[in-house]
């Protein structure tokens, strides 16, 4: 336990050394605010660009619901531009320690190796868990004041079920790290794997509800008890310990 | 001391070590050496426990080198660290992978830097520090929980000449106190530090290389205290004469040349003989005869 707790500490203090603990949050922030900004000022925006007479806009559409606006800002916002940036901080997390003799220095010494990577596994998700709740909680608090109330419970649903999804992306990236040596190739199968399996998915909702990425599929007025909501949970939960348990088995052999 | 029996590891269906056997004694530094891609390194990490081998024991003190992890230090080729550390936080982290508590890390910390000549720097980031520096916390960091088993895997390749003196110094130091194995490319600098070396090629050990000065039995070097007078080349059939100087030359021959008989004869011959030797073999020379027939 002392062990984990030293890496895992270790890995915060880099964070807040290296900004991320500021900039991460700041980010999803930024992203958080888009959404509800877009659409709240959606009219004059769409006044000033077009022709000289900008773009007419049907004064009967319906006006945006709450709840629409914050799904889209999580499973818009934050799962394509926000993803990018998640795997873009955390895909050197085993290959940086490689490549700075910081994992021979560790590994070498009365140190699990599943220790290791659950601390790598752990902190990365944390770090990455902060700055979206930040993100989410300040998307919520504004769109709730633009666009009337939304249910805590269903915003939580929403938020809880990305957080399980960043949590498998941080799990999947791990595994990718104990095939590949090198960040970037890292990072770039890391975002082509999770893309696809949230694109498989919604193109095969009835076939592939059991995938990670389904989760994100859902109709944002799923309820939280619901059996799709609890079964895509389930499979989530189940992914993260398959990925893993491979990557520990995979580290094995390939931890130098 | 350290037996390592009939090692063998492939990696992705790559043979890297091949049925390497050795034993390392107690105090004993032993050089590791051979080309870049030898596995050298691979070695090392098996012998830290790093790396557990296919087939093959490695024993420390009869028992299993995994069991003694706690007596193992190790120095890795790249020693970058965590460069927003500070030399003391660097030191205070692997301690306490090591199982340090505080109150023993509080008194080692300036003990070893002290030691490996970085007191100074204790509260220098190690972004600041120089490749000799870092260094030198890698030994620090290697040292640190007092092990008896120290692996050092190139520990100066990158220095400079003086960089490579304070390591082969601190290497002999340490030496009193632990059994030391370093792989290196800098046989002239090892040969202060280390007893014998061992020399790999492709994965196969190609035997001891002893840090004693050898010969070379097929070259004979005659110096005289003057000119040598004229002879007749047949007196030495197979031989090769190569006149160095009017008071130096040499004898090669395809056989070994016997000392003592070349001495008779040259005498007999009316050369006023100041020195007669065999031709010394540096360990450099011997390292590549030896890399060279693989």
């Amino acid at each position: 336990m002392r062990t984990f707790y030293t890496l895992t500490w270790t890995e915060w203090l880099e964070a807040w050394k290296e900004w991320k603990i500021v900039w991460l949050p700041l980010f999803f922030i930024a992203l958080g605010v888009t959404q509800p900004l877009l659409l709240m000022y959606m009219d004059v925006l769409l006044a000033h660009v077009g022709n000289a007479d900008g773009i007419i806009v049907d004064p009967n559409r319906p006006a945006p619901q709450s709840l629409d606006v914050f799904s889209a800002t999580i499973h818009g916002q934050f799962n394509q531009l926000g993803l990018i940036v998640l795997i873009m901080s955390f895909m050197g997390l085993l290959a940086s320690d490689r490549q700075t003799g910081m994992q021979d220095f560790i590994l070498t010494r009365p140190v699990s190796r599943n220790v290791y990577l659950l601390s790598k596994w752990f902190s990365h998700g944390m770090i990455s868990l902060f700055g979206m709740l930040i993100g989410a909680l300040t998307s919520y608090c504004l769109t709730v004041y633009w666009f009337g109330s939304l249910s805590p419970l269903l915003a939580l649903r929403i938020i809880l079920d990305f957080s399980l999804w960043t949590l498998f992306v941080v799990s999947l990236t791990l595994l990718i790290s104990t095939f590949l040596r090198r960040a970037v190739p890292i990072g770039i199968l890391s975002l082509v794997v999770s893309l696809l399996l949230v694109a498989l998915p919604s193109l095969m909702p009835d076939i592939l509800f059991f995938m990670p990425g389904a989760l994100l599929s859902l109709p944002s007025h799923t309820s939280f008890f619901s059996s799709s909501h609890l079964i895509g949970i389930i499979s989530c939960l189940i992914w993260i310990l398959l990925t893993l348990g491979w990557s520990a088995l995979r580290f094995r052999k390939t931890a130098y | 001391m350290i037996q390592i029996s009939h090692l063998q590891l492939s990696l992705q269906r790559r043979l890297i070590l091949d049925d390497i056997s050795f034993t390392i004694h107690e105090h004993e530094c032993l050089g590791l050496i051979g080309p870049n891609g030898a596995g050298k390194t691979t070695l090392l990490k098996c012998l830290s426990g790093m790396i557990e081998s296919d087939r093959g024991s490695i024993t420390m003190s009869s028992r299993s080198i995994r069991q003694h992890q706690q007596s193992i230090g190790y120095l890795s080729q790249q020693t970058d660290f965590k460069s927003w550390m500070t030399c003391e936080q660097s030191l205070r982290f692997f301690g306490r992978l090591s199982g340090l508590d505080r109150a023993t890390l509080n008194k080692r910390i300036p003990d070893v830097l002290q030691e490996v000549g970085l007191l100074d720097q204790q509260t220098e980031v190690i972004e600041r520090l120089s490749g000799g520096m870092r260094q030198r916390l890698g030994i620090a960091q290697a040292i640190l929980h007092e092990p008896t088993f120290l692996i050092l895997d190139e520990p100066a390749s990158a220095l400079d000449p003086s960089g490579r003196h304070d390591i082969n110094q601190l290497i002999l130091r340490l030496k009193k106190r632990m059994t030391i194995i370093v792989s290196t490319h800098l046989l002239e600098d090892a040969k202060t530090c280390c007893d014998r070396f061992l020399v790999i090629k492709h994965g196969k050990l190609l035997g001891p290389l002893d840090n004693q000065r050898n010969v070379d039995q097929y070259r004979i070097q005659v110096e005289t205290l003057t000119a040598a007078p004229s002879f007749s080349v047949t007196r030495f059939p197979r031989v090769e004469i190569d006149r160095i100087n009017p008071c130096c030359y040499q004898f090669s021959a395809q056989q070994p040349l016997d000392l003592s008989e070349l001495a008779t004869t040259l005498i007999q011959l009316g050369w006023s003989i100041a020195s007669i030797a065999y031709q010394p073999i540096g360990l450099e020379e011997r390292f590549l005869d030896m890399v060279a027939d693989v």
